[in-house]
């Protein structure tokens, strides 16, 4: 409960009282702090006692329900906001309600709404997805000023909202991502044939090629079962990115797509987290809709905001791992001395600290390379990551394709995820370039589809010329 | 807030045609200005710029009034202030009680102190207020936070 300023005018004239009394010699003045003390003490009671009432009305004078949900197909869903004073309470206050959506998922700005006298507001407001996912609306604000303005209060009233948005498709991103979906299908295996004019090249089964000396494509078989691995890159640069639109939001959104086309198929899936410190976590390549449910809900537990860039946990026992600051320390440390056990030390914790450097470059790989030793028939991999270690993805990617394993690597451009405050770069359309220059590399490779994922329309391979699709 | 005259704004009415009548009674046209003024803050804001002035105008002017005019005159002040608590916002059970139990001590102590000192009697009087209104503040504080423990605990 704040006092208000109308709050200290009272309690000013009620010192002016008890001031003036004794300068004036006339005790009856005392009696303006006498009455305005009951005045404020008495609308303080009251006012405790309607918040009480508001607080436990049954059924509760406010409830928030999300519409249109479920399917994150493009159709903005709303919340509905609905206010109904059954303790008859708010005709003797001054009320107004304030949802506490997260500015992220807002079209526009929101301002409280006053409840009128009739005690019955109902408004809708705006909610925009920009990626799938799971998401959580607390409970609803109800300021409250007291009669005639001495006292203001804000309760919580009402339910707080959760609700999940699954990925209708691939499509909504960037017309690769739309790529993706089309050419979905002949990711599916068959019947091998030879190759014939006209065959898109990401069909040709270079398996099949090498054995037989001859291109060969495989024809999309969907009675086929396949096991797909999905690997999902969550390491600190897939933090970037404005709240509620990071990298990892949108390897959320391909992640729940591959997961959603996996049990269409019945298709037995394995997904890996690809994290700093861990080398490979992951899940058993398995099928059925607890299975599947079950990776649906790790891929919704990517909370890219509650990532502690302080200390790095191992997945599997939740300890920090800080291996390699401790190293990198000591390393420090023990160069600055001079004596003799320093430099006897030193070199080892200097070959540590290198190691560390390494190991947290190249999770993806190590993970990949994991898979590919545990795989079982001819597996479809697909990697979700971003391009800021372009070396290791090039790498990884090659490291499939030399197990001539099908492979599409979903990439999200950094440039599309700086944030508004950071510096921007010298040269976007050179970065953009050099984007499209590393996608060519890895779709120059065989048995490899690279798209660009992430936001917005495709990024220009030359802005002067017009864009040329990745996936052919 | 917007003040619209209700039904209720009667009480204060006939307090504020009280006031002024018997101020005028006792002062004539020099008291009249308190009841004119107290009515133009009663209608343009809270009562309680209306009790203040109507409260220094009894002050000013009770020498000149007898006690059964004092009496009604400081009726009508008090219900001025209080007329819509009353009606609107009546207070319930115990808040009840701690209200009147509060008012009778601390009127008690000023009328106590007020033999020996007047400045004494207003400091006791701004003290035990403040104080009360301090306690009451507090225990809705811990009396909420303890509910919202139960609700999301």
């Amino acid at each position: 409960m704040e006092p208000t300023r109308r709050f200290w005018t009272a309690v000013a004239l009620a010192v002016a009282g008890a001031a003036l009394a004794p300068l004036l010699s006339n005790p009856l003045l005392l009696g303006i702090p006498i009455g305005v003390g009951t005045w404020i003490l008495a609308h303080e009671l009251q006012f405790m006692r309607s918040i009480r009432r508001i607080q436990s009305a049954d059924p509760a004078v406010v409830t928030q329900s999300v519409m249109n949900t479920g399917v994150h197909d493009g159709t903005n869903p709303s919340l509905r906001v609905q206010f109904s004073d059954t303790v008859n309470e708010t005709a003797k206050l001054d009320a107004s309600i304030d949802v506490t959506v997260p500015s992220t998922l807002l079209t526009d700005t929101v301002t409280p709404r006053h409840v009128p006298d009739n005690g019955t507001v109902n408004f809708d407001v705006s909610l925009q997805l920009p990626v799938a996912g799971s998401f959580e609306i607390p409970t609803p604000e109800l300021h409250i000023t007291s009669a005639h303005g001495l006292f203001d209060e804000t309760i919580q009233a009402g339910n707080a909202c959760s609700f999940i948005v699954d990925p209708a498709s691939l499509r909504g991103g960037t017309r690769r991502q739309d790529d993706a979906l089309d050419s979905m299908s002949s990711f599916a295996p068959g019947n091998v044939r030879e190759y014939a004019p006209g065959d898109p090249m990401n069909r040709i089964d270079w398996k099949a090629t090498a054995r037989l000396g001859e291109l060969h494509v495989r024809e999309p078989d969907p009675e086929s079962i396949r096991e797909t691995h999905l690997f999902v890159d969550q390491r600190e640069p897939m933090r970037e990115g404005p709240p509620g639109r990071t990298k990892l939001d949108y390897a959320r959104e391909i992640g729940l797509a591959i997961t959603g086309q996996a049990a269409n198929n019945e298709d037995p899936l394995q997904v890996s987290f690809v994290d700093h410190g861990q080398v490979f976590d992951s899940q058993s390549v398995t099928a059925g809709e607890a299975a599947y449910e079950h990776v649906r809900r790790r891929l919704y537990d990517l909370a890219s905001d509650s990532y502690d860039q302080s200390s790095t946990t191992d997945f599997r026992t939740g300890k920090p791992l800080r291996f390699g600051r401790n190293a990198a320390h000591k390393a420090g440390t023990l160069a600055d001395d001079d004596d003799v056990y320093s430099r006897t030390l030193a070199p080892y914790f200097e070959t540590m600290t290198a190691y560390s450097a390494e190991l947290t470059s190249e999770e993806l790989l190590k993970s990949v390379r994991a898979s590919l030793h545990a795989r079982d028939g001819d597996p479809w991999f697909v990697i979700v990551t971003d391009d800021s270690n372009r070396q290791e993805v090039r790498v990884t990617t090659e490291l499939v394709a030399d197990y001539g394993i099908e492979l599409t690597v979903f990439v999200l451009p950094t440039i599309r995820f700086v944030d508004g405050n950071a510096p921007k770069p010298i040269d976007e359309d050179t970065t953009s370039r050099e984007f499209q220059a590393f996608l060519d590399t890895l779709n120059a490779i065989p048995g490899i589809t690279a798209f660009e994922a992430g936001p917005g329309k495709p990024l220009p391979d030359n802005p002067s010329q017009p864009r040329r699709s990745v996936a052919q | 807030m917007k003040r619209t005259l209700q039904p209720r704004d009667a009480l204060g009415g006939v307090s504020l045609v009280a006031l002024t009548v018997l101020l005028y009674t006792a002062g004539g046209s020099v008291s009249l200005l308190f009841g004119l003024t107290a009515a133009l803050a009663w209608l343009f804001g809270p009562p309680l710029f209306a009790f203040v002035l109507g409260q220094a105008g009894v002050a000013a002017f009770a020498p000149s009034m007898s006690l059964p005019t004092f009496i009604l005159v400081e009726l009508a002040v008090v219900l001025l202030l209080f007329g819509d608590v009353a009606i609107d916002s009546p207070i319930h059970n115990w808040s009840r009680a701690v209200l009147l139990g509060g008012i009778v001590a601390i009127t008690t102590a000023v009328v106590l102190t007020v033999q020996s000192s007047l400045l004494a009697a207003g400091a006791v009087c701004l003290g035990a207020f403040g104080v009360l209104i301090y306690a009451v503040d507090r225990y809705e504080q811990s009396n909420r936070l303890n509910s919202e423990l139960n609700t999301h605990g």
